[in-house]
């Protein structure tokens, strides 16, 4: 019994020996199993204290390690090269200053440039594409009206449509690419032909339809259609252009009347000159000269004495803000 | 005494029926008031009336002395250029006699400026954007002035408003002419369609759209007034508002208004207005000096 006793006592004493042993005893000292028992507590998130390190920048942010680590991964992702990336990040090199003889101070990169050439366009990327589009279902639906679409051509037509936006796209963004970064004057036209040159089969509006700058969808369209159908589209264009032309004429017709104070005989006699001369009745300044360089015998049949007096002044300039509209008829 | 009498008659008759003479006192206290504040009023207007007269001459008379900035001369040559452009025409188509002549030509020299004082006032401010519709001013005027001449007989009046109206024909023309070209461009409407459109902006004219053209402003076409004219498809795409036209705005250019002296006399054939209307000739702005 006192043996028991003696025994139990014995294996407390060196328990609590042990235990004390343990918190000072050096790390070289500690026995294998109890390394190993420290170790299998070490959380993964907890600090590793390597020598030579410095532990307080883990410590204090062991969050944005780990986030580190994740980005870190993603870095490596979106450092694989892609040319036309919008949200690609910064570059590593610094920006080269710009040239004494920059057009601009600051650097045009890629984005700078698309957004320069499809401003030549009207607008930005998404406008081109919303305006593209509407063109192509607007000429299609008139086009029916006039001869009859099937289905299947529409739809052909709308694909190409489609093509032909993307494809512009990517032609834009390769040339955005090439742009230089601080152009001189010299630079900037160069590059700005090569834009000119890009945008050019869009902007054919408003000048008469030269079937080898029209875009692919129209080809498309116009190689679907049999030649009784091209003849009576082509009728309809000239009737809708003429439309717009006599108005043009008119309106300019009624600001002659205003200047010379024409009665309705003298307008209703003037209007067929409109007509037969057209290239002169685009503007103010272009009629006004054509009146006065009209033989006198028709001036007399037309004006009043007082009204060829008027005539042969010289139109009075004004600083007043002026509206000017572009009218850009469908090329189709 | 006399006044002693009605008020013993009042008080004896006070005790024996006062509540009818209780309102019949509110009633004339009442009276008696309106009548005081009315004759009060009517004497500080009638004292006030020709101080405001006095100012106003003042006020007038000094921006009579006042140098006009250029554009406000401007406006006022450009006026008169109207007006004896309208007058040239009245010739040519009412045929006026001389008396006629006479009696209009001497109304619109006395009262040109002061009917055009807030059409000047407008064009002389600068932020003016669109203009001054000078033409239809002068164009509204010429019309009253032609009512208040009563040797102007009705069948000419009649074959004036004719003329005004063959105008008017001429600028719907011209203003449904650009909406039915802006309504093509959004809506890819064909030839036929057009005039479909047409017809139907004719029905729905108004003065306004005229007005909104002069201003720089073609006025929009409505899906709803048009879309009876469009096909299914058409009706389903909508409109394209950005279609094919490019608006700016551009500063100088040739003005269609003509231009008359403001030394010169307003005439109708060889008839001038009396030499007893001064002309009023305002002094010009001085000379900015040079730097």
């Amino acid at each position: 019994m006192v043996s028991r006793i003696a025994l139990l006592g014995w294996i407390v004493l060196s328990s609590a020996y042990n235990r004390l042993d343990a918190q000072q005893v050096p790390a070289q000292q500690i026995p294998a199993q109890q390394i190993l028992a420290i170790e299998v507590t070490v959380k993964a998130q907890d600090p590793v204290v390597v020598p030579g390190n410095k532990p307080e920048n883990n410590s204090e942010k062991p969050d944005r390690s780990s986030g580190q680590n994740k980005s870190d991964k993603t870095d490596k992702a979106d450092k694989i090269p892609r040319a036309f990336d919008r949200n690609r990040p910064e570059p590593e090199e610094e920006p080269e200053a710009p040239k004494k003889n920059a057009m601009v101070n600051f650097a045009m990169d890629p984005d700078r440039w698309s957004d320069v050439i499809y401003s030549q366009l009207g607008g930005s990327e998404a406008t081109f594409e919303q305006q593209q589009r509407r063109r192509v279902r607007s000429t299609v639906n008139r086009i029916e009206l006039i001869c009859g679409i099937d289905e299947a051509t529409r739809e052909k037509v709308q694909a190409t449509a489609e093509l032909e936006i993307q494809r512009f796209k990517t032609e834009v963004m390769a040339l955005a690419a090439q742009g230089p970064r601080n152009p001189t004057q010299e630079e900037y036209s160069e590059f700005y032909n090569k834009v000119f040159k890009l945008t050019e089969r869009f902007r054919v509006q408003g000048q008469p339809p030269n079937t080898k700058k029209l875009p692919l969808w129209q080809k498309v369209l116009f190689s679907n259609l049999s030649e009784q159908h091209k003849q009576e589209i082509e009728k309809d264009n000239q009737k809708r252009a003429e439309y717009r032309q006599q108005v043009a004429r008119i309106e300019v017709l009624m600001r002659i009347s205003r200047r010379l104070g024409l009665t309705s005989k003298q307008r209703d006699k003037l209007e067929p000159y409109t007509a037969s001369n057209t290239e002169a009745w685009k503007s103010l300044d272009q009629a006004w000269q054509a009146l006065q360089q009209f033989p006198e015998k028709e001036k007399r049949e037309i004006f009043s004495p007082e009204q060829i007096q008027e005539l042969k002044k010289p139109l009075e300039q004004s600083d007043d803000l002026q509206l000017v509209i572009r009218e850009l008829g469908d090329d189709f | 005494m006399a006044l002693l009498i009605p008020t013993s008659r009042f008080l004896r008759d006070f005790s024996s029926r006062p509540k009818a003479l209780c309102l019949q006192l509110c009633l004339h206290l009442a009276l008696a008031i309106f009548g005081t504040v009315g004759t009060s009023t009517r004497l500080s207007a009638q004292n006030a009336l020709p101080a405001i007269r006095f100012q106003a001459i003042q006020i007038a008379g000094a921006r009579n002395a006042q140098p006009l900035n250029d554009r406000e001369i401007t406006a006022r040559k450009w006026v008169r250029g109207l007006i004896q452009q309208e007058l040239n025409a009245l010739q040519s188509i009412c045929k006026l006699n001389p008396a006629q002549s006479k009696e209009l030509v001497n109304l619109i020299e006395t009262e040109w400026k002061s009917k055009f004082a807030s059409v000047f006032r407008s064009y002389s401010e600068a932020n003016q954007r669109g203009g001054v519709d000078f033409e239809f001013r002068v164009e509204t005027a010429v019309k009253t002035w032609m009512r208040e001449v009563d040797a102007i007989t009705e069948e000419q009046r009649t074959n004036w408003n004719f003329e005004l109206e063959s105008r008017n024909a001429l600028r719907r023309r011209i203003v449904i002419g650009k909406m039915v070209s802006d309504a093509e461009r959004k809506f890819g409407l064909s030839a036929k369609q057009m005039k479909e459109v047409e017809t139907l902006l004719q029905e729905r004219w108004k003065e306004a759209w005229w007005v909104m053209y002069r201003n720089g402003t073609t006025p929009e076409t409505k899906f709803a007034w048009i879309s009876t004219a469009l096909s299914d498809a058409q009706r389903t795409a909508g409109a394209d508002t950005s279609a094919g036209r490019q608006e700016y705005y551009t500063s100088g250019g040739s003005t269609d208004l003509p231009s008359k002296s403001l030394a010169e006399r307003f005439q109708i054939a060889d008839v001038q207005s009396d030499e007893s209307i001064q002309l009023q000739t305002p002094p010009a702005a001085p000379a900015k000096p040079q730097p």
